[in-house]
């Protein structure tokens, strides 16, 4: 009872078990593996012809940039959880250019989602790996970048 | 998390008189647990007594300043003891807990007080 009232009426101070939630799960492989199909799918759209006028190039040619879209903007989802929800303030004293980082990669996302374009494709694809290497090194693991394709 | 550390952290015992008795004379510090990584020792909302003391020891459960954001204060349990004067400590649950397999090892200095017994609990008993 004593201490039902003093637990109400003079609450102690918080002490956090700290569950960063939602349970702290992040890895920038998510990314690498959107960013990865955005390059596929941006080489099948260039090796495609679509003046020969069948049915069936232009349905694989819209299949092909559906799932571009797609991935693109599964990246930059990927890629903004990472920023906003992993990396910490005091992760900017060590990697200053963080913020650009991030930002020039979501920006990429966008341009490799509304144009054709390999170049862009691939520094996205770039931008993930410097993403990749911040991350683990903040974790203090050396996590080797590997590619799926 | 190795057995001998389980065993330790199975249980913080309920404050009894004395327990009390040193909390209002100001030797015991009381701590409120918020969030749940420290399950199923120590549920959100509980309160426990800490002391302040030297030397955290494997298996024991200490109040802490976290390492990398030293306004916030933690709870979890020691489970190495370093050369160097640093600690690993981890949270009970530890699929939902930050503790130094994100930021690494804590500085003596940082330990605020061991944690003697479990002061309250919003629900009868403790776990």
């Amino acid at each position: 009872m004593f201490r039902k009232f003093i637990a109400k009426n003079f609450p102690a101070e918080p002490v956090s078990a700290h569950c960063d939630g939602p349970c702290g799960v992040y890895d920038p492989a998510q990314a690498r593996v959107h960013a990865e199909a955005v390059v596929s799918m941006t080489k099948k759209i260039l090796d495609l012809d679509p003046s020969d006028g069948k049915h069936s190039t232009a349905n694989t040619l819209s299949r092909y940039i559906a799932i571009k879209e797609q991935e693109a903007h599964s990246a930059k989802e990927d890629l903004l959880v990472l920023w906003t929800d992993y990396f910490k303030p005091q992760h900017l004293e060590k990697y200053p250019d963080l913020h650009t980082t991030f930002w020039n990669a979501a920006k990429l996302c966008s341009k490799v989602k509304v144009e054709v374009n390999l170049e862009a494709a691939q520094e996205l694809l770039d931008s993930v790996k410097k993403i990749h290497e911040m991350f683990w090194e903040s974790k203090g693991k050396d996590v080797p970048w590997i590619t799926a394709s | 998390m190795d057995h001998r550390v389980l065993r330790l952290c199975s249980e913080i015992p309920p404050a009894g008189w004395l327990e009390v008795f040193l909390w209002l004379v100001g030797r015991r510090k009381r701590f409120r647990v918020v969030n749940e990584s420290m399950l199923p020792l120590l549920s959100p909302g509980q309160e426990v007594l800490a002391a302040r003391r030297t030397n955290p020891e494997p298996g024991e459960v200490w109040v802490l300043a976290h390492p990398q954001k030293p306004d916030l204060k933690i709870i979890k349990t020691v489970v190495g003891k370093g050369v160097d004067g640093q600690y690993e400590v981890r949270g009970l649950n530890q699929t939902c807990s930050e503790d130094s397999r994100q930021f690494g090892p804590a500085r003596s200095d940082l330990f605020l007080g061991r944690v003697e017994s479990l002061f309250f609990s919003p629900e009868p008993g403790p776990r």
